[in-house]
């Protein structure tokens, strides 16, 4: 089912919680809703189930406008970063609980409950209570009683957030075996980006309320429209700085980063001045006839080594193989991979990457 | 058996205290005793005197356990007034007091702590402000109601009173409180009606607190004593603590079938709490939900 959202807003009293979304959702798509707490993505999500009414806007699911229909017509699934079992039921019962709701012979609710369950890789836990089961489990429970009425749209809540590392990294692998056997359109929401760019079809960042960007996950990671979304993606952080464009080329104090003759063709025309720059951690490159730094600390993670260093008062991280003897004190030259180097304009707004 | 020899040693350092510990231990459970001994001994020597005879209880000094129990000290107690009559109104009165208060006590809870309806606080405030009067100034007035209605010697005239209470609603709304919102989102999303999720998810989910309020209302309709006084002429509808009294009047000094007429008394709301109890001991399952 494709999902048409338009000029969405909740405004609670002068707060404006999601302000004027505009996003277009193919069939069968997984969406991840990404943001910082406080963001709108919730609430976004909410008002796509029809438990929150937009202040304006509409929503569309396929042709039909879902804006003023109620939560339980709209044919939808939720799952709840808690998810919401029924404590008192046995699984079997939670799973089937939508259909009976929804007058199903009790037979024919059985039987489709149990199907559902061996989707999401229940089989032999039927009977027991939730609070006999892991958190993982928990969570395909929810999920099972969300898909088994057949809903057009599943959506998830922070569906990861209350399980632990491990589990975390398990279960989304499996919300998305589960969302590409079943092949629903499925919009999640979560504040981790890695757990976003990882199983996302698209990912839509939103900040304060204002969608920024909607993307698949390496363009998006790759071609950050602003400082937000370039801040926001990407463990270690990007490293943002102050650098001068002259007529030379890029300059963070004495030293140049990027020759003007090296600038890749579309961004020659940046007029000289200082800008606000972004590199990410895992684009230097160690050479020999780079720009000369200094390590202030290093950190051993095994597969890489992160390299902490100051430039013209500036503190920097780079990201290099693991194999690199680097000490704290090593001195090392490096350069910036080409076209990686970030020049934000007006409004924090990404002007080129040279 | 490594495994067991580690066992054993954890077990054997449980055992060991520091002597500090012992005496805090000791002087613990001598106040218990002391505190279960003070709360058991009228019972024990209730139940101890139905078996006596007249002249063992008048003995001075009082003796303790009686020769040979008399069990006829029971039966002439239950012929000598019509307890089954008091016996039967009782359990009327304390059942339909007990179902109405449940009745009343889910709609209302649950409207309270779910619903939004203009005017819920205030409503509920009130509600909240009639527990502070107390129980005996409501006595006068109920009572013109009840017999302005025509209602005196009559099962309505102590049931109708009694078939709602604000603390068991207010109690019933706390643990309805706690049941987090999620449940009742995603039931509705579910196509659950708000009477359905109450009866399906609500009332199982609180049944613990549900018993609680269940057993004390019938332990305390059991026991009244006051009200059922004022609004009862007719023997026909005394309950058993009336009637208890009555008895205790009229059998004089005869002290043995008064304590055999009050064991019958209380037997029944002993069974009741050891059958409820595990309702009442089970912790509420919210388990269902992590955090």
């Amino acid at each position: 089912m494709k999902i048409s959202i338009q000029g969405l807003t909740k405004k609670y009293g002068d707060f404006k919680a999601v302000d004027g979304l505009t996003l277009d959702i193919e069939s069968g798509e997984l969406v991840g809703l990404l943001g910082p707490s406080g963001c709108g993505k919730s609430t976004t999500l909410f008002m796509l189930s029809g438990l929150t009414d937009p202040t304006e806007g509409t929503i569309l699911f396929g042709d039909t406008d879902v804006t003023r229909i109620p939560p339980e017509d709209r044919e939808i699934g939720l799952v709840f970063q808690n998810y919401a079992l029924y404590p008192h039921m046995s699984v079997l019962d939670n799973i089937m609980f939508p259909l009976i709701n929804r007058k199903v012979p009790k037979k024919e609710a059985k039987e489709r409950a149990e199907a559902m369950a061996e989707i999401v890789h229940l089989e032999g836990l039927l009977s027991r209570k939730p609070k006999a089961l892991s958190g993982g489990q928990q969570q395909r429970v929810a999920i099972a009683r969300a898909l088994v009425k057949e809903p057009q749209v599943l959506l998830l809540d922070e569906p990861l957030s209350n399980l632990d590392a491990k589990l975390r990294v398990e279960t989304r692998e499996e919300i998305r075996r589960i969302q590409q056997e079943v092949k629903i359109t499925t919009i999640f929401v979560t504040h981790d980006q890695e757990e976003a760019m990882s199983i996302s079809d698209r990912i839509a960042v939103m900040d304060a309320g204002v969608l920024q960007q909607f993307e698949k996950p390496q363009d998006m990671y790759l071609n950050p429209v602003n400082t937000f979304v370039a801040n926001f993606l990407g463990t270690p952080q990007i490293n943002m700085f102050d650098g001068e464009v002259t007529d030379k080329g890029v300059f963070l104090g004495g030293n140049l980063l990027r020759a003007r003759e090296d600038f890749a063709d579309k961004s020659k025309e940046i007029p000289n001045g200082t800008y606000k720059m972004g590199i990410r951690p895992e684009h230097f490159e160690l050479c020999d006839d780079g720009v000369p730094a200094t390590a202030d600390r290093v950190l051993m993670t095994g597969r890489e080594l992160q390299v902490f260093f100051t430039l013209d008062e500036t503190p920097f991280r780079l990201l290099t193989h693991s194999d690199q003897r680097l000490y704290q004190g090593s001195e090392f030259n490096f350069k910036v991979r080409q076209s990686q180097l970030m020049i934000f304009g007006e409004d924090n707004l990404t002007l080129a990457k040279v | 058996m490594t495994m067991t020899k580690a066992t054993k040693k954890t077990h054997s350092q449980h055992i060991k205290m520091k002597p500090s510990a012992v005496i805090t231990k000791v002087i613990e459970y001598v106040v218990l005793i002391l505190g279960a001994a003070m709360t058991l001994l009228p019972f024990l020597y209730m139940i101890l005197s139905s078996l006596k005879t007249y002249q063992e209880l008048n003995a001075i000094p009082p003796v303790f356990f009686p020769s040979i129990p008399q069990w006829s000290n029971y039966v002439e107690a239950w012929n000598s007034a019509p307890f089954a009559r008091y016996f039967l109104n009782t359990v009327i009165v304390a059942c339909c007091t007990t179902v109405g208060v449940l009745i009343t006590s889910t709609l209302s809870a649950f409207a309270f702590s779910r619903l939004n309806f203009p005017g819920k606080n205030l409503v509920f405030s009130i509600f909240m402000a009639t527990l502070m009067i107390p129980g005996e100034m409501l006595v006068i007035t109920n009572y013109q109601t009840v017999s302005n209605l025509g209602w005196i010697d009559s099962y309505a005239s102590m049931i109708i009173p009694y078939i709602s209470s604000v603390f068991y609603i207010y109690l019933l709304s706390q643990f309805f409180e706690q049941v987090p919102n999620e449940l009742y989102l995603a039931a509705k999303v579910d196509k659950c009606s708000d009477f359905k999720f109450m009866t399906r998810i609500m009332v199982p989910m609180n049944k613990s607190c549900l018993a609680s309020i269940a057993i004390l209302n019938f332990i305390s309709s059991w026991n009244a004593f006051l009200w059922p006084l004022l609004v009862t002429n007719d023997p026909n509808m005394r309950v058993l603590s009336i009637g208890l009294v009555r008895f205790q009047t009229e059998s004089g000094a005869d002290y043995q079938l008064t304590m055999a007429a009050s064991c019958m008394l209380v037997m029944p709301v002993v069974i009741l709490f050891l059958v409820l109890r595990k309702y009442v001991l089970e912790g509420v399952a919210f388990s269902g939900v992590k955090g």
